[in-house]
């Protein structure tokens, strides 16, 4: 046997190898031959002469290989002339080309006897350039490796990568929360969720508008010993007032309306004061020191990376509760196989065949279970029904995501049976979409009870059984607040059968301790999971015997903070060196590569959506063009509960919006006086005044039309600026009193809005010019989440030539390669072959033409 | 303003009170329904009841021991007592001990609502020749709200109930708030 090894990767840096092998200490400047020429000295030595190498075969999770070779002399080997141990392995991946062994790194080792996994090479060991020239293994020395028993893998390299990311993140939180941004005065006004803070450096002001953005703050006055955290909440927005400073003249305009502090006509700056707008302060107080400091709350987020750090010295120390996870976490392929779907059930509520399929195997599974659901499909429906048919039999489930919105609403959807009895845990103030309180689930619960307890009276033959079921209905539907009292409510806790929490939340010490829930789970159920990463999906993971994994890796990947981390390291907050390193980690899910990986019976997916009209599925289903999506089951009640039957007149009086159509692309690219139309930059942020105009007297039109309940209506955008511009102009028109229209919930990023859906949804796409830059608005992934949150009616409003022109990178769902597709152009010809391309000429809105002349004047 | 108004003059008794909470109601109700050799146990009624967890009964034939609203220990061999049979009635257990006060309320001729003010000035005329029609059908909500009101540091404290009450008619005068 004839086995050769290249070692042409450890002779490119060879100082420390040969350091390690030489008998005696190296001259200060050896150079390189001779450094190289110790190294195979001493390897030939421990490799070829013995002509016996101990191997072992490891399966690798973080390179490209799916094994590496540990060599290692055998400890029969006599030690060298000098006693010194001066043993070293060889780490090697396997060529299958070259037929050669290429050493990538090297270990010392001592010499240990044989483990039961490692194999003895008896036969020809080469050196390539130093004992052998040019040549190959021969056939029976790659039988030999291919033979070699398969040790599982280390997971201390791909977890150490793990946790290079969370030091990372922690260093950048540090650095975030280290600003500081002097104030000298303050005031609350008198809506009592505002202050005004008059700061003392007016240039911060565009840094401070983008740093604070959906961030917590805390002010802090100048004695530190008496004003530590005075004030911490949500913080909502910032609203610039200028102020003059005293002398100078007034230039009637102060700061603008993008928030750039003004100039008085004599030159002088104006003094700029914020208006900082909480969701809510901690009791209402908003007492704040008169001169201090604002400074960002950075403690929850290092907080939140320290409990995924835990969560990872968790695994590494056998804690899951699942032991097979360490096999499987890192490669897919190891998870067991899940039996045959289970048909011994019955559905709590109508379930179509693929979605009945996948709960099925869901209740079978034995590892894991990978559960793709695009948009609409029903993956909650199936979540719901899996956690009703396991706690049907006694189990306990959890249900987790990144953010807590997927969590209520999965806890929401829930079927309201006696059986089931769900908590949502948080320990985060409720400020997160209202998450539900434990005597929500609790009177819902009991008056769950009570109706099967009515039904259960029907069919009661015995009088007494009969009187006291229909005494004990009557009781449970007159249930109020009062009737949940601490001690049932910590019965119920104790018991409860559905516990949902965010991934985060199921890492703490709170949770993880507490006496009321026990945190062992039959099931884990992550919700969301693409937007997740992995150190977050861990957290659950490690409390499930089983996982089942739910989401779709066509929409959004893991954020960081509120935007993705291919837009940070467009607004260079992340440098690109970080996010190259952290690639796998951040740019696409975990998720994503398990589904690629995982063998069949693992995984399972959702094509019939139940969200979309047709009409706006067609747009969508450029990002599933491998499994396009099926609209409903095809009836026509389905088509019927997607008629919007909503009508808007244009220039002419011709109705430009028919109750027919459900997509409608309006081309931004001229104002309504035929002018070309400019974004403009903001920051790293963009807006468009037009479409924002545009966009306002669209709403006010929709709202004044529709009949009925109130319209559900959301307008979502690309860029964060343009959402601030968009929920100006809808303040302006007060459109913010339109019933039900919530602007800080209904106008938002498309990043925010994943997850909600509206009935009617207008997208500003913002972009002008005559072609895309950036990848931002060329991700796929967005651009699905965009046009898909809609139910009834989608109105896009884009320049057509600029978005028309560009490329989009579609990866195939087979094996991820990307491919370029004018994906904005076809989505376009879907509009226009049905007639739904308007100019914004042809709308008539007499208001977007005036309002559109002072936005192009601002830009 | 001002407002016609009676000022009722009561003396009311105020204890601590615990909610007779669904499972309390369905313990105690089997109990009158059942008598011990056809009693089922708690599996079997929480099976019954829909609810399937006897876990949620056990915790309630606790209180109801603690409350001495049962005869026994064993949920099988025992019966409702006098205070058991009253919480069914009231819908509350009276857990403390009872204490009596005395108050002057201002409620409308009509006996309908309160004066829901805390400063008013008050002119108080003759003293009513007999009780108002409404004398026999006055609610203790209404004396609740009216001490929520008027006599805010008089009024029950969180817990407390006012389990019984009566008004000292032939006191009771014509008066007129003012503010």
């Amino acid at each position: 046997m004839r086995l050769l090894i290249n070692l042409d990767v450890l002779l490119a840096s060879p100082r420390r190898l040969a350091q390690a092998l030489s008998p005696q200490p190296l001259p200060d400047k050896p150079g390189r031959e001779f450094e190289q020429r110790i190294i195979g000295q001493q390897l030939v030595r421990l490799f070829v002469q013995p002509r016996r190498v101990v191997c072992l075969r490891r399966r690798d999770y973080a390179g490209q290989k799916p094994f590496r070779y540990h060599l290692r002399p055998s400890a029969s080997l006599a030690r060298s002339a000098d006693g010194a141990n001066r043993w070293v392995g060889l780490i090697c991946e396997y060529d299958e080309a070259l037929r050669v062994l290429r050493a990538v790194k090297w270990e010392p080792i001592t010499p240990l006897p044989l483990s039961p996994q490692e194999r003895v090479f008896q036969g020809e060991v080469c050196l390539a350039g130093f004992n052998f020239g040019v040549g190959y293994s021969d056939s029976p020395a790659v039988a030999f490796l291919n033979a070699l028993p398969e040790e599982a893998a280390d997971l201390s390299e791909p977890l150490a990568q793990w946790r290079d990311y969370l030091d990372w993140r922690k260093t950048l939180a540090r650095e975030k929360g280290a600003f500081r941004y002097a104030y000298n005065e303050a005031e609350v006004l008198s809506n009592r969720t505002s202050i005004r803070f008059h700061l003392k450096e007016p240039d911060v002001v565009e840094n401070l508008r983008q740093r604070f953005a959906n961030e917590e703050l805390k002010v802090l006055g100048l004695q530190p010993q008496t004003s530590n955290r005075i004030l911490q909440g949500g913080f909502k927005g910032v609203r610039m007032e200028a102020r003059r400073t005293p002398g100078a003249m007034r230039s009637g305009g102060g700061a603008d309306r993008a928030g750039h502090s003004a100039a008085d006509s004599r030159g002088g700056v104006v003094a700029v004061s914020i208006v900082l707008e909480f969701d809510h302060a901690a009791g209402g107080d908003l007492r704040v020191p008169e001169e201090g400091f604002l400074q960002l709350a950075m403690e929850g987020e290092i907080a939140s990376i320290d409990v995924q750090m835990q969560g990872i010295a968790r695994l590494g120390e056998g804690r899951a509760l699942n032991p097979r996870l360490p096999l499987w976490l890192f490669d897919i392929a190891q998870a067991a196989p899940v039996p045959p779907a289970r048909s011994d059930w019955q559905p709590d509520r109508k379930l179509n065949p693929e979605q009945r399929a996948c709960v099925g195997r869901a209740l079978a599974l034995e590892d894991v279970l990978l559960l793709w659901g695009p948009p609409g499909t029903g993956k909650t429906t199936v979540i719901a029904e899996v956690c009703s048919q396991l706690v049907r039999g006694g189990q306990r489930v959890l249900i987790s995501s990144q953010a807590n919105l997927a969590v209520i609403q999965a806890l929401d959807r829930l079927p309201r049976l006696p059986h089931v009895r769900p908590i949502f845990v948080s320990s985060a103030k409720n400020r997160d979409g209202g998450a539900s309180q434990a005597s929500d689930y609790i009177a819902s619960w009991l008056r769950a009870i009570g109706e099967s307890a009515g039904a259960a009276a029907e069919l009661e033959t015995d009088a007494a059984w009969r009187a006291l079921l229909g005494d004990w209905e009557k009781r449970l539907a007159a249930t109020s607040a009062d009737d949940v009292t601490p001690t049932l409510e910590h019965v119920y806790i104790k018991h409860a059968n559905v516990v949902g929490a965010t991934c985060n939340e199921t890492g703490k010490a709170e949770f993880l301790t507490s006496k009321l829930l026990n945190p062992a789970f039959d099931l884990a159920i992550v919700d969301e999971v693409s937007k997740a990463t992995p150190p977050e999906m861990l957290l659950p993971m490690l409390l499930g015997r089983r996982v089942m994994l739910v989401g779709d890796h066509r929409q959004l990947p893991p954020m960081f903070r509120d935007v993705t981390f291919e837009e940070a390291r467009e607004n260079a907050d992340v440098t690109p060196e970080a996010v190259e390193q952290f690639r796998e980690m951040v740019t696409a899910s975990l998720f994503e590569r398990y589904f690629r990986a995982a063998p069949p019976s693992v995984r399972c997916g959702l094509r019939r959506q139940y969200r979309m009209h047709p009409q706006i599925m067609a747009a969508v289903n450029h990002f599933y063009a491998d499994s396009p999506l099926q609209a409903g089951d095809g009836d026509a009640e389905y088509i019927q509960s997607k008629q919007h039957g909503l009508q808007l007149r244009g220039a002419r009086g011709f109705p430009w919006l028919r109750p027919t159509q459900h997509f409608v692309w309006i081309d931004t690219a001229r104002d309504a006086e035929g002018l070309p139309v400019r974004e403009a930059s903001y920051g790293t942020s963009r807006k468009n005044a037009i479409e924002a105009a545009v966009c306002a007297g669209i709403v006010a039109s929709l709202f004044r039309e529709h009949r009925g309940p109130p319209l559900e209506l959301a307008v979502i955008s690309f860029y964060k600026a343009q959402v601030g511009l968009l929920r100006e102009r809808l303040r302006e028109a007060r459109l913010d009193q339109a019933p039900g229209f919530d602007l800080n919930r209904d106008v938002n990023t498309v990043d925010q809005f994943q997850g909600s859906e509206r009935d009617v949804v207008i997208v500003s796409l913002v972009r002008t010019g005559p072609r895309l830059t950036g990848e931002f608005v060329r991700d796929f992934r967005r651009i699905n989440v965009a046009f898909s949150r809609a139910r009834k009616l989608l109105i896009v409003l884009a320049s057509r030539e600029t978005f028309a022109r560009s490329e989009v990178e579609v990866p195939s769902a087979a094996d991820g390669a990307g491919e370029s597709q004018r994906v904005y152009a076809h989505i376009h010809d879907l509009a226009r072959a049905a007639g739904a391309t308007f100019s914004v000429a042809e709308l008539g809105m007499a208001e977007t033409a005036s309002a559109a002349a002072s936005g192009r004047g601002r830009s | 303003m001002e407002i016609p108004c009676i000022e009722v003059p009561l003396d009311y008794s105020v204890a601590a009170c615990a909610r007779v909470g669904p499972f309390h109601w369905a313990l105690l109700r089997t109990l009158t329904a059942f008598p011990p050799s056809t009693r089922p146990d708690f599996a079997v009624l929480a099976e019954r009841l829909s609810f399937s967890e006897p876990a949620f009964l056990e915790q309630a034939w606790s209180e109801l021991g603690s409350y001495g609203s049962v005869t026994a220990a064993d949920f099988s061999a025992a019966g409702i007592n006098a205070n058991g049979l009253e919480a069914l009635r009231l819908g509350y257990f009276v857990r403390g001990n009872v204490a009596t006060r005395q108050a002057s309320v201002y409620l409308s001729r009509r006996g309908d609502r309160c004066i829901e003010r805390r400063d008013f000035e008050v002119v108080t005329g003759s003293t009513l020749k007999q009780p108002p029609p409404w004398a026999s059908r006055l609610p203790v909500e209404r004396i609740q709200e009216a001490l929520r009101y008027q006599l805010p540091d008089r009024q029950p404290t969180a817990g407390e109930r006012i389990v019984e009450f009566s008004v000292r008619w032939h006191e009771a005068r014509e008066a007129v708030a003012r503010w």
